[in-house]
């Protein structure tokens, strides 16, 4: 691997992993918070990239994915209490019920993309948007479980019996996932499989005059993004202690696209960054004014008609020189 | 029965609007290649500055004009500024620039007007219903928007299949390569069919804004539904638009209004309505799953 | 080696694209280990004939066996793990990966599934052996990590080869390899294909008449879609049919 892509996922983790002592010697625990939100959507993004960068399958339902995740801790945690009193197991055991909330979200993924992958450009874009929305109005019409109004956590879930409710302790835990996914990733993209869906991306015809049966190796990159997202999910729920259906509202699918394309397609670390850039852009120009928005409408336009590889490739462009 | 025509009627009011709003887009996509997100902004901002000129001056016409006026000059600047260097970049890129383009437009909306949905009142001459048939009553504007649709609707296939523009346009939306080796000012082409359909969308909100609360969003919420319409109708085809938005209008009329009544013969009042309202707004996704299964590439496919 | 058994059986092959009669009543019949030339006038058939060999088009009628099995239904990958490969006219490479990038995924396809998470396969000693090995046949070890989309357009020609070979195929459906490359280049295809035969049956459709005639076991003649004559490569150029069909391309 290039030396400057390692010298960069360096810099981001390292920068990362101070944020928690910056920020108490700052006295600004609110950094944590934001920090905590980066790590959760660079989760999203980074699994996004997987199915987007590397499989070239553009699903406009990511957002389903890390919302049945969310919704999945929600809902066992409203059934904490009676679980308990039936002597089942712990609903808020995060040893259990993570693993079980990115279960749920594979199976969707793989339902989904089953059904999606069928049809391909501009028709498996709007059918993936399709199943999310129809996700999204599910969601909305769970009465039981808050329906409109979302549903709040009794609190978040405890982690082989250590509580989570400290701030720091929680956003070491979803440093150490975004940091372990990532790898992850990186491994998988280098592997057969990567090649092997890269090269789908790439050019669909050959693969199968070479002799793959493309269809099942999407299905496996949209379950793994499935499983990236549904953590992503699960740690979201955690982190705000509510889920709503508003975290599969499509507008969500498209904020995590949009960090996915503005720091870089296919790039892993891309997203990462987008997911940075993006964050700190609506908080921090949130504290200049009010209308914030329109800077951030202009700047990422701005940034569409400079850079073309978003922000990875102007940062690699630059340690190049 | 009054309640089945009646949602005839709505469903082909909504897919009037739809039309005018999807003729445009598939136009865009179809010959220019461009995804455009920014479409339902124009939208929004035809309905809020026919608001705003209606409540200074109080005339409908005036609002309405002025709104034209206002997002078709609007939609030329957008496309010299920004949309003329996406058109041969990666589709995700015009994806991120258009989204930009909506954060702009819902906020600089929300600063200059303010978060408060505004309400736009019916112009007099148009109030009131009339009675359709003797039978029932029916909001008279409502029956003016379908006029308008179905008016503009037929000046656009006069445009497009008697005009040496219209024929540009068509071999445009057929043979993207070909039309510029052929000698077509490619330039103007494309900025004047952005310019039209940012015009269509214009007028789509003026004549929304009496019906639907004008506020910052307005625009997402049809743009969906207006990207299904020309997913089902077919990309590039006016055709399709047509036919595809009152397919999807017709379909979300009855959905709301039938869904709920027969749920409530299965289960209880409460649930069948509030599984029944997200029902119906899943009906109009249905469809178009159901049609891209039979036609993969909707209903009416232009390119070869 | 049993040499009477047909390797692959075209059996009254049917296909028309409206009035366009691509295959009329085709039938023909490769033997193991021979190259078979496939010849005739633009348009009449032969890019069709060697899409529905390898699956991409599907005939309106008629049957194809491979090695006993009839493969008509299969798809296209599926035939491409029973042996055979194909390479494309304009060659159909990948990109963004590089010239080893591109062989080795070629190999991977027949060398197991790709279901492995962890070990970059460009590590894996047999892929590499192999590819390397193929990338000498026709000529490009040099250019193993350049990027396959900087290769000039003869290269990626070779290329294209070298990732139809990489699987060790039993069937080869080449479709006009000679087609744009210099006589130095030309010639040495043909070295390389005259040291495949007898280990790779060849379908060659081929317009390059010195190439034909200095490679081909034997020749069949289309025309409209119609085999006109089937035989050693002294009887096509002696064939009445072929020369009026010609007119003297041939002598």
């Amino acid at each position: 691997m290039h030396k400057s892509h390692i010298f960069l996922i360096v810099i981001v983790f390292a920068l990362f992993a101070i944020l928690p002592g910056v920020a108490a010697l700052m006295d600004q625990p609110y950094l944590l918070t934001v920090g905590t939100k980066i790590l959760i959507s660079a989760m999203a993004a980074v699994s996004l990239d997987l199915l987007l960068g590397y499989g070239g399958m553009v699903s406009f339902g990511h957002a389903a994915f890390l919302g049945v995740g969310a919704y999945v801790v929600g809902i066992l945690s409203f059934y904490a209490p009676v679980l308990a009193a039936g002597g089942w197991f712990d609903g808020r055991e995060a040893v259990i019920v993570w693993p079980v909330a990115i279960l749920f979200s594979v199976v969707i993924a793989v339902i989904i993309g089953a059904l999606s992958l069928r049809t391909n450009g501009i028709h498996f874009i709007m059918i993936t948007l399709a199943f999310a929305q129809m996700l999204y109005f599910i969601t909305i019409s769970l009465e039981p479980y808050g329906g409109d109004d979302g549903l709040s956590l009794v609190g978040r879930s405890r982690l082989a019996g250590f509580s989570l409710s400290d701030d720091t302790s929680f956003y070491y835990v979803c440093f150490l996932l975004l940091a372990g996914f990532f790898w992850l990733c990186q491994k998988i993209v280098l592997s057969r499989f990567g090649y092997a869906i890269r090269g789908i991306k790439q050019n669909p015809l050959r693969m199968k005059a070479l002799g793959f049966p493309i269809y099942r190796y999407q299905l496996v990159c949209f379950a793994i993004a499935g499983a990236g997202a549904g953590l992503a999910g699960a740690l979201s729920a955690n982190q705000s202690e509510f889920v709503s259906p508003d975290l599969l509202h499509w507008s969500k699918s498209g904020e995590i696209m949009v960090m996915v394309i503005l720091g870089g397609v296919g790039t892993l670390l891309g997203p990462v960054l987008g997911s940075i850039a993006l964050i700190s852009l609506e908080e921090g120009l949130a504290l200049l004014t009010p209308h914030w928005m329109i800077f951030l409408g202009i700047i990422l336009v701005i940034m569409v008609l400079s850079f073309r590889r978003g922000l990875y490739g102007l940062l690699m462009r630059g340690s190049n020189e | 029965m009054t309640l089945f025509f009646e949602q005839i009627l709505n469903g082909l009011q909504f897919g009037i609007m739809l039309f005018l709003l999807s003729a445009g887009l598939t136009l865009i996509f179809g010959i220019m290649g461009l995804i455009n997100l920014a479409h339902g902004s124009l939208y929004m901002v035809g309905a809020y500055i026919a608001a705003i000129v209606a409540e200074q001056t109080g005339s409908f016409l005036a609002a309405a004009a002025t709104a034209l006026l206002a997002t078709g000059v609007i939609g030329v600047v957008i496309e010299f500024l920004i949309i003329r260097r996406l058109y041969f970049r990666d589709h995700l890129d015009q994806v991120l620039a258009t989204f930009g383009l909506i954060l702009f437009f819902n906020e600089a909306m929300s600063w200059i007007f303010g978060r408060q949905p505004r309400f736009m009142n019916i112009p007099e001459g148009l109030a009131g219903t009339i009675n359709i048939a003797s039978a029932f009553p029916y909001p008279l504007y409502r029956l003016v928007v379908i006029g308008v649709g179905l008016f503009v609707a037929g000046l656009l296939y006069a445009l497009v299949q008697r005009t040496r523009l219209g024929m540009q346009i068509r071999a445009g939306a057929t043979h993207r390569e070909i039309i510029s080796a052929l000698g077509v000012n490619i330039r103007l082409l494309y900025t004047l069919i952005f310019g039209l359909g940012a015009l269509l969308a214009g007028l789509a909100g003026v004549m929304a804004g009496p019906i639907l609360s004008v506020q910052p969003g307005m625009g997402e919420h049809i743009l969906i539904q207006t990207f299904v319409v020309i997913v089902v109708g077919g990309l590039g085809s006016l055709r399709g638009a047509f036919v595809g938005a009152l397919l999807v209008g017709m379909t979300d009329a009855m959905a709301r209004a039938y869904l709920p009544i027969l749920l409530k013969q299965v289960t209880d009042a409460a649930t069948a309505s509030g599984i029944g309202a997200g029902l119906a707004s899943t009906a109009v996704y249905i469809l178009m799953a159901i049609i891209l299964i039979g036609r993969p590439r909707g209903l009416f496919p232009t390119h070869a | 080696m049993n040499n009477s058994i047909p390797i692959l059986e075209i059996n009254r092959l049917a296909k028309s694209f409206g009035a366009i009669r691509a295959a009329d009543d085709l039938s023909l019949q490769l033997m193991r280990g021979e190259c078979h030339a496939v010849i005739g006038p633009n348009g009449a058939g032969k890019t069709s004939l060697i899409a529905q060999v390898s699956g991409l088009l599907a005939p309106d009628s008629g049957n194809i066996s491979f090695m006993g099995q009839k493969i008509t239904t299969w798809p296209i990958w599926r035939r491409s793990q029973a042996g055979i490969a194909r390479s494309f006219q304009i060659a159909s490479i990948f990109p963004e990966f590089t010239v080893g990038e591109n062989v080795v995924l070629s190999i991977q396809a027949q060398k197991g599934h790709s279901f492995r998470f962890f070990r970059n396969p460009q590590h894996e000693a047999q892929l590499a052996k192999l590819a390397y090995s193929v990338l000498c046949q026709v000529g490009l070890e040099a250019k193993v990590n350049a990027r396959a989309i900087n290769l000039s357009h003869g290269e990626q020609r070779q290329l294209e080869l070298a990732m139809a070979l990489a699987g060790s195929p039993s069937l080869l459906l080449l479709d006009e390899p000679m087609a744009g490359i210099g006589s130095t280049d030309s010639q040495r295809l043909v070295a390389l294909l005259k040291a495949l035969k007898g280990t790779v049956t060849i379908l060659l459709v081929e317009h390059d008449m010195d190439a034909v005639f200095a490679l081909a076991d034997r020749i069949t003649v289309m025309v409209y879609g119609k085999v006109i004559a089937s035989g050693s490569p002294h009887e096509i150029r002696n064939d009445a049919d072929v020369r009026a069909a010609y007119l003297g391309q041939m002598v």
